[in-house]
């Protein structure tokens, strides 16, 4: 079968037609990939029940959203770098960050794209100038943003090893491309994992949402 | 007689690996064109790395007959190898015509469209969760640049969104082709 001669001229004609860098760019995935699976997060704190809350790095809420696109500490002044407030009933408040450092168990400084802690860790922190404590994660999201299959087994391994200084826990590992080899790596070693998420594909973004959402139900369910 | 005018029609509408591996080209063509044009480099050109990906080719495991090097001696042969066995090792073959299609339409999907869908996704949540207030706007930055490094309006997200839209339905139109191709084969 050959395409609608007309097919290629219009693929390019769209591609022309996108307002140019913004949102239609690869750098735009690399900057938006973290935040979007941010946003899945609190997708599933609010279908368990919670409120959600923004706030800037001064407990006000935000009129614009500043997101980080590097990782740098919680305590970061460089902007006014804002998060979600998580509250079930009942529970202590969490707090949803992008791109923070934690620290683990050797106290050596952890990049975690997404990271779910509890407020009374976060305030102490942004009092004091100090890195949350991984212990004090509910939930964590490693995410890499590929264009090609580039998720090799090293970034597995490199997870794998983090784990053991970040706890034990809810640590996922989600990406844009698949990754066989990492996906029998994860397996094997039952580690959470969400390989080929885009928005593009709804039934891995509704399974990952699905695992978030049972992360926030061992929480409410947890001893206070 | 409508059965067989039905199964020819089903025929005609397989793109066979000649069709995909032209197509291919065709499409490659037009992309590196529109990234000169738009003067695409750095981390916005997703063409470099999707071509690439393809011209590495993909690892499969295959079997092959390797001699033993196992040596036993014999009075009357003298010193000589105990036979050949088989093994497997991981060899790089060139991605098929549909393949390439495949992994180019990814490319372009995950680089060109997702961005603008996972903006709208983040959107959704401040708009909706974050209450009044929130005027829309969106910045991304990070602690050595005192400006954001991107910003997002609801006026742009609205253009790419409708932009980016048609875009996946062209391409849509071209996976479509595939999936046919892909049901013929099995």
């Amino acid at each position: 079968m050959s395409i609608r001669p007309s097919l290629l001229t219009e693929i390019d004609a769209a591609l022309a037609g996108l307002p140019k860098g913004n949102l239609n760019s690869a750098s735009a995935g690399y900057d938006l990939y973290e935040a979007y699976v941010w946003a899945l997060v609190l997708r599933a704190a609010e279908n368990e029940g919670a409120t959600i809350r923004f706030r800037d790095r001064n407990g006000n809420p935000p009129t614009s959203f500043w997101f980080r696109t590097s990782p740098s500490n919680i305590f970061s002044k460089a902007h006014n770098y804002c998060h979600a407030e998580i509250d079930f009933p009942g529970r202590p408040k969490l707090e949803a960050h992008v791109g923070i450092f934690v620290a683990g168990r050797s106290h050596i400084a952890h990049e975690c794209d997404v990271a779910v802690i509890f407020k009374s860790e976060a305030d102490i922190c942004r009092a004091s100038n100090v890195e949350p404590r991984s212990s004090k994660l509910v939930l964590a999201v490693e995410c890499k943003y590929y264009l090609n299959s580039g998720i090799g087994i090293g970034l597995g391994r490199s997870f794998l090893g983090l784990l053991n200084d970040v706890y034990k826990g809810d640590r996922y590992f989600v990406g844009t491309a698949e990754s066989p080899n990492v996906k029998t790596l994860f397996a094997a070693h039952r580690k959470n994992n969400e390989l080929g998420l885009t928005p593009l594909n709804t039934r891995r973004e509704a399974r990952l949402v699905s695992r978030f959402e049972t992360t926030f139900d061992h929480f409410k369910s947890s001893r206070p | 007689m409508v059965d067989e005018t039905n199964r020819r029609q089903k025929d005609s509408a397989k793109m066979d690996e000649d069709e995909s591996d032209a197509l291919y080209d065709q499409l490659v063509t037009v992309l590196k064109s529109r990234r000169d044009k738009d003067e695409l480099s750095a981390r916005d050109d997703y063409l470099t790395a999707v071509l690439a990906e393809i011209d590495a080719g993909k690892a499969v495991q295959v079997k092959l007959k390797v001699p033993s090097e196992h040596e036993v001696f014999d009075a009357i042969a003298g010193h000589r190898t105990a036979g050949s066995s088989s093994a497997d090792f991981i060899q790089r073959q060139d991605f098929s015509g549909v393949e390439k299609l495949e992994i180019l339409i990814r490319g372009i999907e995950t680089s060109v469209i997702a961005p603008a869908r996972m903006a709208a996704e983040i959107n959704r949540s401040l708009e909706q969760l974050g209450g009044v207030g929130f005027d829309g706007t969106i910045y991304f930055g990070d602690d050595i640049l005192s400006e954001p490094t991107r910003t997002v309006t609801p006026g742009d997200l609205l253009t790419t969104l409708i932009n980016a839209e048609e875009l996946e339905a062209l391409i849509g139109e071209v996976r479509i082709s595939l999936t046919e191709n892909q049901g013929a084969a099995v």
